[in-house]
């Protein structure tokens, strides 16, 4: 009592030290509380983002695989090789009597090539359309585009410099000039009015190749049991078209990677803009606007170059008209102008964009329906190719504008074991029947199986108009393959996996179940090993502990900090109080009075300095819930599970911090304490001997 | 020099006993001999001082009766207990409930209101509830006429007021002694001198030893005994 009583008069007096030392442990306690707090909160989203959505609670692989599976793939890009699960329907089964386990889902995660067709292809197809039905009037308008972005494409060739792949346009440009020449001809352009299919045949073989504007892209896709993964991941939905049915081979895109891939480069770069806006930025404040606007003027031929007389008399007038400029002005001059936009005209012309400009021009290069064609390299390093449909595209709810988590394409398992020539069971007797005629070892059995089946595809491959899309490996190159549509859905458990997810009734039970799972795996011999999550989820999950790891340098700076300052305050305060602690010593006072008596002190305010700082992250908390706290990045968005945070703050990390003052402010007294309690009473004395 | 011994007067009762009292401190490497061979005995009831000259040995003689220090040799015994013999803690206890101190600079807690000064040393003794406390300070404040100024602080009080509320906390817990070290040094001389009556009063009433260094020749003069030292030494 009567500690508490000299300890509050001796903070109310020393007002200024108590209000510093006060301020740094209320400062410690906000950041431990509400550091903890969020990371606590990051973690269970980001959890929940990942377990939802991709890995499940556990990834199960092959124990013989050599990698670690890492969903989101190593940090060079590559995909981990993680071998293939031996017996996928087995090692289902087994699992799935574990009283905890939910689902098991098979997946086998890979990268593949898109290719995407270039605006010549496409005008050389709708020609060619033309042309089979006879309609005179669109193949005379078509052969007028065709020639001109010919013209187009030779003089943007000539002056390659501005180009990035400059050195295999120019190694190739060598070659090519004079089938260059010869399709500029007009000698060949008349030959094309009495034998159109010809003409197109050459063009198709020769040209498009060279177009500039083709674009390969990179997709990393999870093959699956696309019925399976929509009824076990809560996050995925279908954004456009449907999901893939069963026993239909197909592929939905996801929808992020949908807009940002395929979709025309003008019109993404507009939508960005307007999002940007949407979010409550000015064009003049948002730097990547300006670079997305500054692209758009120096891209317009892009959009040029789909536009054909008749819709260049059309959208010239409008845009000329919207501008105010005279209406003779070259089309190239007025879009250039048109997409010189800022803040006071962007809301106008984005609407005039999609109005007047955008159904003249092919706004996604690959639709919900179309077929496209999938290219990758076995291990061995054979191309394949595989024709699949779009079925549409998805995303994960809450994750919609993360690139990570909205990387993944999604196909089914028959596709991928296509791609990979994972054998069916008939070619695989079919293999075996070779190895014994030729007596093969068995190593070898696989590389040779696979150029030899790679071959045999050429063989197969069809009269398709569709050209080679990619020309790296010339001598295994296929075309696309003509594979069913369809599969054996039962087949799906039976082939090749070679991850597989793991969904739990109860995730808090992880650590019981992994090892209930290795038991099974011992006993079972299913030849399986485990990776929980967090460790699947790589770089992206040590993301969170990277940010504990500099929350928790900060604290402990801090914290020494707040010690060093007030054992050196309190050092200072016991020789100021020398005469007065002497004087308690000599009437009475024990040496552990005078500790309990700086204890109190510094004790009583950690208790202010800790209640008011709690009730200060509590509140900043709660705030943050009610608004939630945006995710400025990719990265955070997905460990956020979404575009914003809204923590929620628990007791337990009100208590840890308070605590956690409390040890500080304790420690930190300890040392001057001590000194003042070895004052001798003597001092009370004002001796003169 | 032989030791001397001083009879006790006027008392029933011996209850400080100093035999053959020396102290030496360490300056560096110079030994000073602050208290030589003294030896002598104070009875209840006795109102003495110390006097002497700076550097005569007067404190440290204060010290030694008031167990805040224990001899180099020689045996003091207050209450009946050999200090030399007691620990830092039995020595602590031996000074709460048997001796009061006063000191020059009156050495009151700051942050206390003169109540809360006078009532501290019950709070050590833990032996009386709030009320008892709160009855017996409030006794003690009136006694040394200061019964207006219980919630005063010390800055708010003059050298006198401030000394009389050291002198309620030095009686409060009814020590067998009181040691006053130069109580009216810091005082002008009319404050001195009610200080003085004052504990000469208490003494006559209560039967409290008092036992108080000066170097005042008027203050010198109430004292029903006088001990003056030079060099450490009794000189009579």
């Amino acid at each position: 009592m009567i500690l508490v009583r000299l300890a509050l008069r001796n903070l109310w007096l020393h007002k200024v030290k108590s209000l510093v030392l006060g301020f740094v442990l209320m400062f410690g306690t906000i950041l431990v509380i509400g550091g903890n707090t969020l990371i606590d909160n990051i973690d269970r989203t980001m959890a929940t983002s990942l377990i939802d959505s991709v890995t499940g609670h556990l990834q199960v692989t092959s124990a013989e695989g050599e990698d670690e599976m890492q969903i989101f793939g190593n940090f060079d890009g590559s995909t981990s090789d993680v071998g293939s699960i031996p017996d996928f329907e087995r090692v289902q089964a087994a699992l799935l009597t574990l009283p905890n386990v939910k689902t098991v889902v098979p997946m086998a995660i890979e990268r593949s090539i898109i290719v995407s067709g270039n605006v010549l292809e496409q005008k050389l197809q709708e020609l060619r359309d033309a042309v089979n039905a006879g309609d005179q009037e669109r193949r005379q308008a078509l052969k007028v585009h065709v020639r001109r972005i010919i013209s187009d494409l030779v003089s943007e060739l000539q002056n390659v410099d501005a180009i990035a792949d400059m050195n295999r346009v120019r190694a190739e440009l060598g070659d090519k000039t004079e089938i260059l020449d010869k399709a500029q001809s007009d000698a060949l352009w008349e030959r094309f009015d009495t034998e159109p299919l010809d003409v197109l045949e050459f063009l198709e073989n020769e040209i498009t190749d060279l177009a500039l504007d083709k674009d390969l892209i990179w997709i990393r896709y999870i093959a699956t049991d696309p019925q399976l993964y929509e009824k076990t991941f809560s996050r995925f939905k279908v954004v456009d078209g449907t999901t893939i049915p069963r026993g239909k081979r197909g592929l939905l895109f996801s929808k992020f990677v949908f807009e940002e891939r395929i979709k025309n480069k003008t019109a993404r770069r507009l939508d960005k803009i307007q999002e940007k806006i949407d979010e409550g930025e000015t064009i003049e404040e948002c730097e990547d606007c300006q670079q997305w606007i500054k692209r758009n003027i120096k891209e317009v031929s892009s959009l040029l170059v789909e536009m054909d007389d008749g819709v260049r008399a059309k959208v010239a007038p409008i845009l000329a008209k919207q501008l105010g400029v005279d209406a003779d002005t070259p089309l190239r001059e007025l879009l250039a102008q048109f997409m010189t936009m800022d803040d006071s005209n962007f809301e106008q012309r984005y609407k005039a964009f999609y109005e007047d400009v955008a159904p003249h021009l092919l706004m996604y290069r690959i639709d919900v329906g179309d077929d496209v064609v999938l290219s990758a390299y076995t291990r061995s390093g054979y191309r394949r190719t595989d024709k699949v449909r779009v079925y549409g595209t998805y995303e994960f709810s809450g994750l919609e504008r993360s690139k990570l988590a909205g990387g993944f394409a999604i196909t089914e398992l028959a596709t991928f074991r296509n791609l990979y020539t994972y054998m069916t069971d008939e070619i695989r007797e079919e293999q075996a029947a070779i190895r014994d005629k030729y007596d093969l070892p068995d190593e070898l059995s696989r590389e040779s199986t696979e150029a030899l089946f790679g071959e045999e595809d050429v063989e197969d491959e069809p009269a398709e108009s569709e050209p080679d899309p990619v020309e790296v490996i010339e001598e295994s190159t296929t075309g696309p393959i003509a594979v069913s549509d369809t599969y054996d859905p039962t087949e799906l458990e039976k082939g090749v996996v070679l991850n597989a997810a793991i969904i739990l009734h109860d995730g808090e039970l992880l650590e019981e179940t992994i090892a209930a799972i290795e038991a099974l795996n011992e006993k079972e011999g299913l030849g399986i090993k485990l990776t929980t999550w967090r460790d699947a989820s790589g770089i992206v999950a040590k993301f969170i502990d990277v940010i504990r790891i500099v929350l928790y340098t900060a604290l402990f700076l801090i914290f020494a900090v707040a010690l060093v300052i007030i054992n050196n305050t309190l050092v200072m305060a016991t020789a100021e109080r020398t005469r007065e602690i002497g004087t308690m010593r000599a009437i009475g006072a024990q040496r552990r009075f005078v500790i309990w008596m700086f204890l109190a002190e510094t004790g009583a305010l950690a208790i202010i300095a800790g209640l008011l700082g709690a009730l200060i992250a509590v509140g900043l908390l709660q705030w943050a819930n009610a608004v939630g706290i945006p995710a400025f990045n990719d990265v955070f968005s997905f460990l956020f599970g979404g575009p914003r945070l809204y923590p929620e703050w628990d007791a337990i990390h009100v208590g840890i911090g308070l605590l956690t003052i409390a040890f500080v402010a304790l420690v930190s007294t300890l040392y001057p304490a001590r000194l003042a309690s070895r004052i001798a009473p003597r001092e009370a004395m004002q001796g003169d001997d | 020099m032989p030791t001397m011994t001083d009879s006790t007067r006027s008392s029933d009762r011996v209850i400080v006993e100093l035999n053959d009292v020396c102290k030496d401190y360490h300056l560096g490497k110079v030994v000073v001999h602050a208290v030589r061979n003294v030896s002598m005995s104070f009875g209840t009831g006795e109102f003495a001082a110390i006097a002497g000259p700076s550097g005569s040995g007067k404190t440290t003689l204060l010290n030694l009766i008031g167990c805040i220090d224990t001899p180099t040799s020689g045996c003091v015994a207050v209450a009946g207990q050999d200090t030399s013999t007691l620990k830092e803690h039995d020595l602590t206890q031996l000074r709460l409930f048997n001796i009061g101190f006063i000191f020059q600079q009156f050495n009151l807690v700051s942050v206390l209101t003169a109540f809360q000064n006078v009532e501290f040393p019950l709070l050590l003794q833990k032996k009386l509830n709030a009320d008892e406390r709160r009855t017996r300070v409030t006794e003690m404040l009136d006694k040394v006429g200061l019964g207006d100024h219980a919630l005063h602080r010390p800055s708010e009080l003059s050298g006198g007021q401030r000394q009389r509320v050291a002198i309620a906390r030095a009686l409060i817990t009814r020590p067998d002694i009181v040691l006053a070290d130069e109580p009216t040094a810091n005082l002008d001389t009319g404050t001195g001198q009610t200080i003085i009556d004052l504990m000469k009063h208490i003494s006559a009433t209560d039967g409290t030893t008092f036992i108080f260094s000066t170097h005042d020749r008027a203050v010198m003069q109430y004292a029903d005994r006088i001990i003056e030292l030079t060099d450490g030494r009794i000189a009579q």
